[in-house]
């Protein structure tokens, strides 16, 4: 077994924070695997809960802060005011223990959830300006075989390719890059699958199917296992490096870059 | 006692290492103003990013120029409110995971009552009784203290604040953003009674603010004038006289009826050069020293909150764990200390 860490323990802990959609998670997950995983499911409590469920599953499996080796976090995207929870809290906790912290990008925590379906799409975000989609297809089932046929540039996690990467799009145009309707079926999840799939039936093109609700959602210890994973690869960054990827600029640099590009005269608003 | 005391309440990132609440160690502030500036006020959503961007990097630099580490600190205090929902959220959550993890009290402090604190670091401190105008962006109070913590609020401001004013005309005249001290300046080269401003009536309250009334005024006064650029520093001089008049109207009343021992200033506002001048007079007619903060000290800082919370956690004494609760959302009233615990 591989040893880290000051004082050479032989077993890394991670403490895990989910915040990027309406579940609030908490998970502390170690080589045994998720040693415990906190959540509640309410828009508007994150602030509030966040900091005591942490200390609750710190409690239940006997650690103290002091006992971390690391600290992960989703990092989106996701709500923009959720993920800035989640990220300062972390930041404070990494501060103050001097650790790092693993930045998992919220759809790799979807796509492990989802590792058993062959083709992926991810719908986060209801709020029409806050939308980000993007679709993974799995080429092989074997990791290894995949990973050698691929070339560089391509984003791969657990045999699965990013086809449609990342990004700010309308569910229209989602839609349309999914590709040749002929194709196999695509099993969305994230927080906006419903809707998505609602739009998608409207259409009538594409055989669109919603996974299971307990998958449309980020679990915190789904998150932990990758963030464990991270530190040992020794992906991880310092506290002050640790802010989210928000894949979405703020209304009024929209607005502000659209008026120019109009060659309107900035105006106050 | 050192304390690390944290301000994100609106687009200013600030911490600070205060000891016993009367020495700054250090007080940081990373200001966003070049970041709102194109957009002419500030933008929450840019705000809250850019706070998550550098509250580290202006953490460690407060530890490392007041000379401590982490393990030094006995207490971190954070304002909740109020302020922008988003910023809050950030130095709140921040504030509170830094607490837990390095096993240290968290204290909770209203944003007015840091301003007013920041009157007490220093060598000499205020004498209660004590009466507070504090005037920034967002506030413009007369608070009156009879001890640590206890607060009555006398006066408030019907509409814009103070501060909030003299941006908004600075702006519409195109003196910049934040056009506070631009507005300053140019009006120290006016004739402050070129133009007169009335005082407005309250209804309700003789002490109450109200500056919408002027604001529209000055801007009548100055779109009637062809916008002419000869017009500024006149309009400037006598729009600034009438703020300052409506904030001191009362306060040479309140000083004599309350009984105060002392008479501070404090708030962005509190910079403005009229306003010190005059509160100096006032006070000396009366024989009552004032206090007004250092400029560096009136704007938002982390050791106002810092030197707040020291006192606080003196008076109160039961600043607990329970401080993970903190709700930023609290605080919007403000309330004597020990009165708003649960």
């Amino acid at each position: 077994m591989r040893t880290f860490g000051k004082t050479g323990t032989k077993t890394a802990r991670v403490l895990a924070i989910e915040t990027s959609t309406k579940l609030l998670g908490v998970a502390v997950v170690d080589n045994t695997g998720i040693r415990c995983e906190l959540t509640i499911v309410e828009p508007r409590i994150h602030s509030k809960m966040l900091l005591p469920l942490c200390m609750q599953a710190m409690d239940i499996v006997g650690l103290a802060p002091g006992d971390l080796d690391c600290l992960a976090v989703s990092g989106g995207p996701g709500s923009f005011t959720g993920l800035r929870i989640g990220f300062a809290t972390v930041q404070g906790l990494a501060f103050s223990l001097d650790k790092p912290v693993a930045k998992v990008p919220t759809f790799q925590v979807y796509l492990r959830q989802c590792s058993a379906y062959p083709r992926v799409g991810i719908v986060q975000g209801k709020a029409r300006s806050q939308t980000v989609c993007a679709l993974y297809e799995k080429v092989s089932e074997h990791k290894e075989a995949w990973e050698t046929a691929s070339g560089p540039g391509f984003w791969t996690e657990y045999g699965f390719n990013e086809t449609v990467p990342a990004g700010a799009m309308a569910y229209n145009q989602f839609l349309n890059d999914l590709g040749d309707k002929a194709l196999m079926p695509v099993w969305v999840t994230g927080d906006a699958a419903e809707q998505f799939s609602g739009v998608a039936v409207e259409a009538g093109t594409y055989d669109v199917r919603v996974v299971d609700s307990h998958l449309r959602l980020p679990g915190p210890g789904v998150l932990g296992l990758i963030g464990l994973e991270m530190f040992l690869e020794g992906k991880v960054v310092c506290a002050s490096s640790a802010v989210p990827e928000y894949y979405r600029r703020s209304q009024a640099e929209v607005v502000f870059a659209r008026k120019r590009m109009k060659g309107d005269s900035v105006e106050h608003p | 006692m050192i304390v690390l005391g944290i301000d994100t309440s609106c687009d200013d990132t600030s911490c600070a290492v205060v000891k016993d609440g009367r020495q700054a160690l250090s007080n940081i502030v990373s200001s966003q103003t070049s970041l709102h500036s194109k957009y002419g006020g500030v933008v929450p959503e840019i705000a809250s990013r850019r706070h998550l961007e550098v509250l580290i990097p202006v953490s460690h630099e407060a530890l490392a120029q007041a000379g401590v580490t982490i393990k030094d600190i006995d207490a971190v205090a954070v304002t909740n409110g109020p302020g922008l929902l988003g910023s809050l959220l950030v130095g709140v959550c921040y504030a509170k995971s830094l607490a837990y993890a390095a096993g240290i009290p968290l204290i909770d402090v209203h944003h007015l009552a840091g301003h007013i604190y920041a009157n007490f670091l220093g060598e000499k401190v205020p004498e209660f009784p004590l009466l507070n105008l504090v005037v920034s962006g967002g506030h413009s109070e007369l608070i009156f203290m009879e001890s640590h913590g206890r607060f009555s609020v006398i006066a408030e401001t019907r509409d814009d604040a103070a501060g909030e004013v003299f941006d908004k005309v600075a702006r519409e005249i195109g003196l910049g953003f934040p056009g506070g001290p631009y507005l300053d300046k140019l009006a120290e080269t006016g004739d402050p009674h070129s133009i007169p401003f009335p005082l407005p009536k309250i209804r309700g309250s003789k002490y109450d603010y109200s500056f919408s009334g002027i604001k529209t005024r000055a801007l009548l006064e100055f779109e009637s004038g062809g916008k002419a650029e000869r017009l500024k520093p006149d309009l400037a001089a006598s729009f600034r006289k009438a703020v300052v008049d409506q904030l001191l109207h009362a306060v040479e009343e309140l000083l004599i009826n309350t009984g105060a021992r002392s008479f501070a200033i404090s708030g962005g506002v509190a910079a403005n050069t009229l306003l010190r001048r005059e509160s100096r007079k006032l006070a000396e007619e009366l024989n009552i020293p004032l206090f007004a903060p250092p400029k560096a000290l009136c704007t938002d800082n982390g050791a106002m909150i810092a030197a707040a919370g020291y006192y606080k956690y003196k008076v109160t004494d039961c600043c607990s764990p329970e401080g993970p609760w903190l709700n930023p959302l609290a605080g919007l009233e403000m309330q004597s200390w020990g009165e708003d615990m649960q």
